[in-house]
């Protein structure tokens, strides 16, 4: 425990708190314990309310520790405390010592002091407790005591787990994870702004909006009943049309939405139908978490991907899978947001990590896919987008897809191209990208020989044998690139910016109208560095889309035609029985 | 509130916090240079006059943190080993390429066994007591598309005998895959081998570090025959 002596104080905290869905959290009690002198302090709701800091130093001679904590800052922020400076966050550590595999117990407190053998108070009672806190004030002060010495027993289990992982931690690249959990909690204060008008009017309307599409588009297919798709009515229907279909082992059709994807592909006709199911069995309106303020805010789920990114629920967060839902993205009045997102971060990351100097420069021209066609020999040096287009656009699928790992049978399939075309092309990108392919594929044997990988700040996967060579290949790109996202995210909330939430490669930040061309640049030129930290001096340049208000959020080329068709419906609906 | 304040204050142990060591915590990998601990408090140490303070340095700048993920990963290196090597000529369906230096080839003759399509390397001093077995080819380190090494043997002319089309050919299709991609592929009714020349862009090869030496022992492992009482040869006599 050497390294934590040479901070002042080391405080062990937890907060228990309610949180209804989309709110931010109303706290209940905290207790914090100083790891060294045993110094306990317990605060109950009503004076918490009193007070204007933390009943502990927070500055940079201070670790602060906790598990899972962009919960505990998220209360800090609630009561207007400053959020501490330095961070160990046992969940983020846990979770590195153990990414790769899926421990029993599961990645809770309760799993982490199982996992490395201690008591904990059984699961009902926990269960019992936590649900008093959900409920809120005012309590007894038999209910406190109990909320307190319930909080304490987490406490004692943080002080068990530090001192049994503290020698198995990177302490300043804990620190470093710990830092994201404060800009985690200050994202998830922000949130993302909501036209609630207009989800209220979805989620009113959603019964009638939904027959109204099955309606629309089953016309041309008569595969519903009612609301129910049929499957031998679509198999009826496929005989009639003469498509043939996968099945399952068991031989009925395949009707995951992947299988809908890809036959789509072949058979366009179908793709209306594919939307449909996806728009039904995705839309769950009820479920996206808005608060009474109009903001989205979603458990963002830190590190809780094999590549360390985040990984909050498709259903709360509005940046889930339902892509037209996201014209629900309004800024108040006077109010903009932007969502600026690093070009082609994986590819620049691959290109820097790699040191393979055609991939460079098949980034530094700005266009990466039409140069590795020219490289390739496939389009002349004075091809553009516009005058080559399908050769483009195939050798974009195809660098694209080399970052996974994609095999010539699934290139094959996703260009709708004979096999021998797409094993033409990944020949062609070993061939102009040696040095990229040597680097990737000495990644795979150095994990497989020294049984794991690391990023730059040491987020690690452990490979214990039987892993996808082509996950932990594409590793590298997808962990580093969280790396960067994190560490922007820190640089730009400690500067102040508002980031509404992070999306992958790209964040949401929001502004005043006439401030946010100023916050844009700061922004980037804050991704920047972050790229140019993680990239040891690579440069990685950002793309801006901005959205005044009353203007919607809607990504450039997806979402559009189904968000106006429900929109429209929604509209009717409303209209008809605002007017029996 | 409830504050169990410990009388007792801290002592913090072994560590005796200079002004200019601002820094609660680190912890290093091997070989990154960080601010070292100041000395514990019973060391004496001889104290001249102080330089100019250092700037502080932050243990949890990003920057200070980065792992080269060379030297985390990089300085594992694994090639790929060759354990086997085809003796064939290419398959008809796949462009290769011949190895232009001279030290990757040889002319020798082999015995094939048509049987169980396999070629026996012959020593030489044998030739003379195998004249009708051996056959007289010239044996070419070649590579095809995927990479893949394989030696390229194409049957010489008989020097007493009229020059096949069929061996002429073969031999100037290795002749010109020195040069670029070739594929070759029996055409019945020229009565010789049809060779086509790749017309793209095509990169040149990847060849192999061995020499032809160690590429034939590892082509013919035990099929080189260097005794008449070799087993294959006993079994072409009739004596096993």
């Amino acid at each position: 425990m050497d390294r934590l002596n040479r901070f002042v104080s080391v405080w062990s905290i937890d907060f228990e708190f309610s949180q209804p869905p989309g709110e931010r959290p109303t706290v209940v009690c905290l207790v914090a314990r100083e790891y060294h002198t045993k110094r306990l302090i317990r605060v109950g709701m009503d004076d918490l309310a009193t007070m204007k800091q933390p009943p502990f130093e927070v500055g940079t001679d201070t670790l602060c520790v906790a598990y899972f904590s962009s919960a505990e800052w998220n209360c800090f922020l609630s009561l207007g405390w400053t959020l501490p400076a330095r961070v160990l966050d046992l969940y983020c550590e846990f979770r590195n010592l153990l990414n790769g595999t899926r421990p029993a117990t599961g990645w809770g407190l309760l799993g982490c002091l199982m996992h490395f053998g201690f008591d904990s108070m059984s699961a009902s009672e926990k269960q019992e407790l936590r649900e008093l806190a959900i409920r809120g004030g005012p309590y007894t002060s038999d209910e406190m005591l109990a909320l307190l010495d319930y909080c304490q027993s987490d406490v004692d289990a943080l002080d068990k787990v530090l001192t049994v992982m503290m020698p198995m931690i990177d302490l300043p690249r804990a620190v470093h994870r710990g830092r994201y959990m404060k800009a985690v909690s200050c994202m998830e204060t922000a949130g993302v702004p909501i036209d609630l008008e207009t989800l209220s009017m979805f989620r009113r309307q959603w019964e009638p909006i939904k027959r109204q599409l099955i309606a629309s588009v089953d016309e041309a297919f008569g595969v519903f009943d009612e609301m129910t798709f049929k499957q031998d009515r679509f198999a009826a229907y496929l005989i009639r049309n003469g498509i043939p279909w996968p099945t399952t082992d068991s031989g009925r059709l395949a009707l995951d939405d992947d299988t809908f994807r890809q036959q789509a592909r072949s058979y366009p006709v179908i793709s209306p139908l594919r939307e449909l199911r996806h728009a039904l069995s995705e839309m769950k309106l009820e479920k996206l978490a808005v608060g009474l303020d109009g903001r989205n805010r979603a458990m963002l789920s830190p590190f809780s991907s094999r590549s360390g990114r985040n990984q909050p629920s498709n259903n709360r967060f509005i940046f889930g899978p339902s892509v037209w839902l996201r014209g629900l993205i309004r800024p108040e009045g006077g109010r903009a947001i932007a969502y600026v997102d690093w070009s082609q971060q994986e590819l620049r990351i691959a290109a820097a990590m790699s040191a393979d100097p055609a991939l460079s420069q098949a980034y530094a021209s700005g266009d990466p896919y039409l140069e590795f066609a020219k490289m390739a020999g496939a389009v002349p040096s004075m091809a553009t987008k516009k005058s080559h287009p399908v050769e483009r656009s195939a050798y974009k699928v195809c660098m694209l897809a080399t970052q996974y790992g994609m095999s010539e049978h699934g290139l094959a399939a996703k260009l709708n191209k004979p096999v021998a075309f797409a094993r033409n092309l990944l020949r062609r990108h070993r061939e102009t990208f040696p040095v990229f392919w040597r680097w990737s594929q000495q990644q795979v044997d150095a994990a497989m020989l020294t049984g794991r990988l690391q990023t730059v700040f040491g987020w690690t996967i452990h490979t214990f044998g039987g892993d996808n060579p082509r996950s932990l290949a594409n590793f590298p790109m997808q962990a580093n690139g969280a790396e960067m996202m994190r560490l922007a995210c820190c640089l730009a909330t400690e500067a102040g910016i508002t980031i509404c939430c992070p999306v992958h490669d790209a964040i949401l930040i929001e502004a005043d109208v006439d401030a946010i061309d100023d916050a844009v640049e700061q922004t980037q030129s804050i991704m920047r560095e972050a790229g140019r930290i993680v990239l040891d001096g690579f440069d990685l340049e950002s793309d801006a889309k901005i959205i005044r208000h009353p203007e919607r959020y809607m990504d450039d080329d997806r979402g559009r035609e189904m968000w106006d068709r429900v929109f429209r419906l929604a509209s009717e609906a409303d209209r008809t029985s605002d007017n029996p | 509130m409830i504050d169990s304040n410990n009388p007792v204050k801290r002592v913090r142990k072994n560590v005796n916090k200079s002004v200019a060591d601002p820094l609660p915590g680190m912890e290093t990998q091997a070989g990154e240079a960080l601010p070292p601990n100041t000395p514990p408090v019973n060391v004496a140490v001889a104290t001249p006059d102080p330089p100019d303070k250092p700037e502080p340095v932050d243990p949890f700048d990003p920057a200070s943190l980065r792992i080269n993920p060379n030297t985390a990963a990089g300085a594992i290196g694994v090639k790929r080993k060759l354990v086997t090597l085809k003796v064939d000529k290419p398959d008809k369906m796949e462009f290769c390429r011949v190895h232009p230096g001279e030290a990757y080839r040889i002319d020798t003759a082999i015995v094939m066994d048509k049987t169980n399509r396999e070629s026996y390397l012959v020593a030489p001093a044998l030739w003379p007591e195998l004249p009708d077995f051996i056959t007289l080819v010239r044996l070419c380190v070649a590579v095809n598309r995927h990479g893949t090494t394989f030696l390229w043997p194409a049957k010489l002319p008989d020097p007493n005998g009229r020059p096949m089309d069929w061996h002429t050919s073969m031999l100037e299709a290795q002749e010109l895959a020195t040069k670029s991609w070739v594929r070759v592929q029996a055409d019945m009714s020229a009565g010789s081998y049809a060779v086509f020349e790749a017309t793209g862009n095509l990169p040149e090869p990847e060849w192999t570090e061995l020499s032809l030496a160690e590429l034939l022992k590892l082509a013919f492992k035990t099929r080189f025959i260097d005794s008449i009482h070799h087993p294959f040869l006993q079994e072409l006599f009739g004596e096993a």
